[in-house]
């Protein structure tokens, strides 16, 4: 008779999911055979070495891997607590998932190509009733015409399906790109009414809007929010045969509210948690002229929750509907997050990931640490040159960074060896210590952040960052009160706040006694003491060698012993009259 | 009045567009793959050239590049029509110099607004 312990063996060698158990320094233990065909390796290959691929024990992650026949696969790893022979371990599932995800990619491929095949004849059919109907090949009577229009009509209802299947097939695939812009709500919600208003009335109904007359500023894809708009009024007037259509935009704290209300058939309410699935048609529409795609709702929930909005419906049957959504107010903030939001997940896929842990950070290094991250992304993404790279980098609140850089080939000794030299000397550029670094573990330590934290960690620091410098002081000098004050006000349109000037330099050490400008801004040709002179005794200060100091002169300037603070970039210079755009740079690189 | 060079594989697109153009007070001449096209635009010399971007044998964007070798022919405006609109297929054919682009498929209004607008900068030129 099998002991316990011989089924439970039978089980993991035939299983032919991938299990691999590793340490908690994810030091691979053990690794039953199907794990091994997986990932191409045999088992003296991977016992003992450190688990090169990302796993963590909140999501599936995706990876590439290499089948028998030497084609590219992909797989799936997911990952759990275990105990092994006493001590805390890692079980590592992983599932070749190739052919599922090459069905996927067959569906999307078949829908797309579809659409576009359908789209050539339907054009050719409309077109050509088009051309008889406007009487290009002769004259047509009403009657003739009527009948020409039917087929007119059905060519678009036709076409308006190819386009939704389209549509949907693009969001599913995530392969929507939206075009976000500062938009007016209300011009938005106005012109996808207007569309309608003709056949509104035609059909003898009322519309009334409530929409306020000032901007409601939104960040959207302006024409994605008006197909949703288009929908909603469409649907409206579709099930509506008499009463009205209103249309009220509000004013929430913090979002907008928009809401379209019918008289119409209504939905009873087996029907209502179904509105927003896709290919859902309800009963009362048996009627062919409530037939549609049934995409229109699910299209318009996709729509709203990309732009981080809700969808909801209210209905009663004979009593109408009340559609409504909501959409997040415009602020620097929404479009920070979704410009993070949009590059890190783009990179958070983690095909051929190398991941780079970078260690024991003392306190110092840990506190500006989100400076140390960002400053060495910029010096990473500039010298991986060809390799294909995408950096996101992990802050953790323990001493550790970790930098996932996406490479092509993460697999291979020699590109590792070479990212992971790139990532030292740029580290060391920034923080003159040479740090300790370790490849190929995991990404996501156990208590780590997810990318929503990142997003808001990278958020707040740049945040910070702009507001900590724009309340900088900034000190204008120059003998000419209207140039300190065109220089003034150019700065301050370019958002900073604190500018003093004065007019006679030779109140300048009295005033920086009282307060140390962050910069000093600086005519040379003065009377009293020139501009030559302030540098001079400036430089000579312990205390105020450091300010830098942009020199805004009308003439070539001989700079003589200053060249070595121009060479270092702590003095620049900028002739008057000062280009705007130039003066933005350069006072942005001093302080 | 304009003449136009029509190039597109599938007759009835041809047909359908030449009548349009032909009620909007244009000539038109007809081919339907590209050889023809560079035949055809070589000896009737056309004041533009509506050409599918997707034909057999040589394919537009190469029938396109002959075109352009030819004194006769390079200076002829080119309006692409494609089926599958995506940024770099336009990027490429503007690079290559094509005067505008249109989606398949179309409101005859786009495309006779389109042709409008090329004829008017030639004629300007």
């Amino acid at each position: 008779m099998d002991s316990d312990h011989d089924i439970l063996q039978a089980i993991v060698e035939k299983s032919d999911i991938g299990l691999v158990v590793m340490d908690e320094k994810r030091i691979i233990q053990f690794a039953n055979p199907a794990a091994q065909t997986i990932l191409n390796r045999k088992s003296e290959q991977l016992v003992g070495q450190p688990f090169e691929y990302p796993v963590n024990d909140r999501e599936p992650s995706i990876i590439d891997i290499i089948q028998r026949n030497g084609r590219t696969g992909t797989g799936q790893l997911s990952m759990s607590d275990i105990s092994w022979n006493g001590t805390k371990a890692l079980l590592v599932s992983i599932r070749d998932i190739t052919e599922q995800v090459m069905l996927d990619r067959l569906k999307d491929d078949f829908i797309h190509n579809v659409s576009h095949e359908l789209r050539t004849p339907l054009t050719a059919i409309r077109e050509s009733v088009a051309q008889v109907h406007d009487g290009i090949l002769g004259d047509v009577n009403e009657e003739q015409k009527a009948y020409l229009s039917i087929c007119m009509r059905n060519a678009d209802r036709l076409r308006k399906i190819v386009d939704d299947l389209l549509d949907i097939s693009k969001i599913e695939a995530g392969k929507i790109e939206l075009k976000k812009k500062q938009t007016d709500l209300g011009e938005v919600v106005q012109s996808g009414l207007d569309l309608y208003k003709p056949l509104i009335q035609k059909k003898g109904l009322e519309i009334h809007t409530q929409i306020p007359e000032r901007e409601l500023n939104v960040y959207v894809d302006r024409d994605r929010i008006y197909q949703v708009i288009n929908n909603l009024v469409g649907n409206a007037l579709k099930f509506t045969e008499k009463g009205s259509i209103d249309i009220e935009l509000s004013d929430k704290d913090g979002h907008f509210l928009c809401s379209v209300r019918d008289t119409g058939i209504g939905i009873s309410g087996e029907d209502l948690p179904r509105v927003f699935d896709k290919f859902q048609q309800f009963a009362e529409s048996t009627d062919p002229k409530y037939r549609g795609t049934g995409l229109g709702l699910s299209i318009a929930r996709q729509i709203v929750q990309l732009h981080e909005g809700d969808i909801q419906v209210d209905s009663k049957p004979n009593e109408g509907s009340t559609f409504s959504f909501t959409l997040p107010k415009y602020s620097s903030t929404i479009v920070l997050r979704d410009v993070l939001s949009t590059r890190i997940k783009k990179s958070a896929d983690p095909f051929g990931l190398l991941s780079i842990r970078i260690k024991n950070l003392d306190t110092i290094q840990r506190e500006t640490s989100p400076r140390i991250v960002t400053d060495a992304l910029y010096q990473i993404n500039e010298t991986l040159g060809s390799f294909d790279r995408r950096t996101v980098p992990m802050i953790t609140d323990r001493e550790d960074i970790i930098l996932r850089i996406e490479t092509n080939e993460a697999q291979q000794e020699k590109r590792r060896r070479k990212v992971m030299r790139v990532v030292k000397e740029a580290f060391l550029k920034i923080t003159d210590t040479e740090l300790e670094m370790e490849y190929g573990t995991s990404i996501y330590p156990e208590n780590g952040p997810a990318v929503d934290d990142l997003i808001s960690s990278c958020h707040e620091f740049m945040v910070n960052e702009t507001v900590q410098r724009f309340s900088k002081n900034i000190l204008l000098v120059d003998d000419e009160t209207a140039i300190t004050d065109a220089t003034r006000e150019l700065l301050e349109l370019l958002g900073y706040k604190n500018i003093q000037a004065l007019n006679d330099s030779r109140a300048v050490f009295d005033h920086i006694r009282n307060s140390i400008p962050d910069l000093i801004i600086l005519d040379m040709k003065m009377p009293g003491m020139t501009g030559f002179e302030v540098i001079g005794r400036l430089k000579e200060n312990f205390e105020t060698q450091d300010i830098p100091i942009l020199i805004m002169s009308g003439y070539e300037v001989e700079v003589g012993r200053f060249h070595e603070y121009i060479s270092k970039k702590a003095i620049l210079t900028i002739y008057k009259p000062a280009d705007p755009d130039l003066l933005r740079k350069m006072v942005y690189y001093l302080i | 009045m304009a003449k136009i060079l029509i190039a597109d594989d599938d007759p009835d697109i041809l047909m359908l567009i030449a009548s349009r153009l032909r009620a909007n007070n244009m000539q038109v001449v007809m081919a339907s793959d590209c050889n023809q096209a560079i035949k055809k635009a070589y000896s009737e010399q056309p004041n533009l050239i509506l050409m599918d971007i997707r034909m057999p044998k040589v394919g537009g964007l190469s029938a396109f590049n002959s075109l352009k070798m030819y004194a006769r022919t390079e200076m002829i405006p080119v309006i692409f029509i494609t089926a599958y609109p995506g940024k770099e297929v336009e990027e490429e054919a503007f690079q290559m110099g094509a005067a505008d682009f249109i989606a398949k498929p179309f409101e005859t209004d786009t495309l006779l607004s389109k042709i409008n607008k090329v004829l008017e900068s030639q004629y300007m030129n």
